[in-house]
């Protein structure tokens, strides 16, 4: 079953449209949705929590379609939508007891453990709160309910390296459990190349790919040759290619690509960016 | 709701302590002053506005954005301001009576006869903002809304202006009769919720 799938969705703005947008997210996986800053990925989310309203096209979160109010849909749905609009009069004590009175199933001790392994200040008020300490204490409320789908918007946001990795460990922490499932966007590509099992590249409200990750880094390689040798491959057969005084450098599909000829593993990072320059 | 209400209530320990101080002030001044409708009107209306102004908190500091990430219902969200609203108004116009009561006493010759139709003034006037503002806030936001939040607290003054140049307008002449008011405010008071509950959802995010 899908933790998560959108069809065709679609959102118009004036002067940008998110268009017919396909993704699943099978239960127990995690999806990441790449994108440039404004390419849709916010938008993508929100229209498919019903957060904002759909020009078309339709969602489903565990099977069940958003429509309407789904406020009970979300007991099992952890959200972090960038940092949390929380009042800067409160501390991270006030705001787990709050929590307690919105959530059925607030888990105290896994707010404080994971405050605790964030290294979260609860005694602090929000507006004394750092950017990444304000996304930290989004994140352990996001996982502190018993949440069964995860979904992040940038939630690396404003975070040091070594907190960043401490969330991607979370995260994979969370997938251990056979029914738990993320989606995450992102523009920090190399973050969701450690996590993710599928990836998704949005770009100017349109959806390029979304596939496994491992079928994608078997799919696609890097090519570095001299100009006269590049000529002879199949243009079918390049996504995107670079021009320097070494020579080219190419982003190819594998399987076009004669036998003998040496191909290094592509980074998503490199992908996404051939496929948005060549978009 | 409990979740809302809490929250609504730390807020409030930090921003509006000294809205409830000032509200006790002008009920003390108004007890031993023999022209009391401005200092007795300012009161409740100023504890009706308060749940105005947490929603004021809560559009700037981008509460309702979070609040809709929260397996909270838009309905809930408007309930909870309503019904903090109601306590507040039931509060403040707790406190008015009493303090009238005990003017009545001290400084206006003991007639007990007005307070029941004053408790009705002071609980109707409390529960205005709220039926006036609520919806328009809802709907268009903070900045729409104080276009109207100036206009009510103008007629406010412009009220207590009259009420302190002439006789005709002060209590117990502003009495009303608490069978017909509190039922016809307490209907509206519903009506307004009921309306903000359709307008929230449609609200531009």
């Amino acid at each position: 079953m899908n933790a998560f799938a959108i069809r065709g969705l679609t959102k118009r703005y004036d002067g940008f449209a998110l268009d017919s947008v396909t993704l699943e997210l099978p239960e127990g996986c995690i999806l990441g949705l790449i994108g440039e800053n404004g390419a849709g990925k916010t938008t993508t989310i929100k229209t498919a929590l019903n957060i904002i309203k759909k020009d078309g096209g339709e969602a489903e979160i565990f099977g069940q379609k958003v429509e309407g109010d789904i406020a009970s849909l979300k007991e099992d749905i952890g959200i972090v939508l960038g940092e949390p609009g929380l009042s800067g009069c409160l501390t991270g004590e006030e705001v787990a007891r709050i929590m307690e009175g919105i959530f059925a199933r607030w888990d105290n001790a896994e707010f404080r453990r994971l405050a605790d392994e964030l290294d979260l200040p609860l005694t602090k008020k929000y507006k004394e709160l750092s950017q990444g300490n304000r996304m930290k204490l989004g994140i352990a409320v996001a996982l502190s309910h018993g949440a069964k789908l995860l979904i992040l918007d940038e939630p690396t946001n404003g975070l040091d390296p070594v907190v960043r990795d401490k969330v991607m460990e979370i995260l994979m922490d969370f997938t251990r459990e056979e029914n738990h499932s993320v989606l995450i966007s992102s523009h920090i590509v190399s973050d969701l190349e450690k996590v993710c099992d599928y990836i998704a590249f949005l770009h100017n409200g349109k959806l390029m790919l979304c596939e496994e990750k491992d079928a994608l880094m078997e799919e696609y390689g890097v090519l570095h040759c001299k100009r006269e040798d590049f000529e002879a491959i199949d243009p079918a057969a390049v996504v995107g290619s670079s021009d320097s005084i070494y020579g080219v450098s190419a982003v190819v599909r594998r399987d076009a690509v004669p036998e003998g000829w040496e191909l290094s593993p592509v980074s998503l990072e490199d992908l996404f960016v051939v496929m948005v320059k060549e978009a | 709701m409990k979740g809302l209400i809490r929250k609504d209530i730390y807020m409030m320990k930090t921003y509006f302590r000294i809205s409830w101080v000032i509200v006790l002030i002008f009920l003390v001044v108004g007890a031993v002053n023999e022209k009391a409708s401005f200092y007795y009107i300012y009161s409740c209306m100023m504890g009706g506005i308060l749940p105005i102004s947490l929603l004021s908190y809560d559009e700037k500091e981008r509460w309702l954005d979070y609040a809709d990430t929260l397996p909270v219902s838009t309905n809930t969200i408007v309930r909870s301001k309503y019904l903090l609203g109601l306590i507040f108004s039931v509060a403040v116009s707790v406190l008015a009576t009493i303090s009238y009561a005990i003017g009545c006493k001290v400084s206006r010759g003991g007639d007990l006869s007005g307070v029941p139709g004053m408790a009705a003034t002071f609980f109707c006037i409390s529960l205005l903002p709220a039926i006036l503002l609520m919806p328009v806030i809802f709907k268009f936001g903070v900045e729409k809304g104080r276009i109207l939040y100036y206009i009510l607290f103008g007629m406010l003054f412009f009220f207590a202006a009259l009420t302190g140049f002439s006789d005709q307008f002060s209590a117990p002449a502003l009495s009303l009769h608490p069978l017909i008011a509190v039922p016809v405010f307490v209907a509206l008071w519903i009506g307004s919720l009921l309306f903000s509950q359709v307008m929230y959802p449609r609200r531009e995010r």
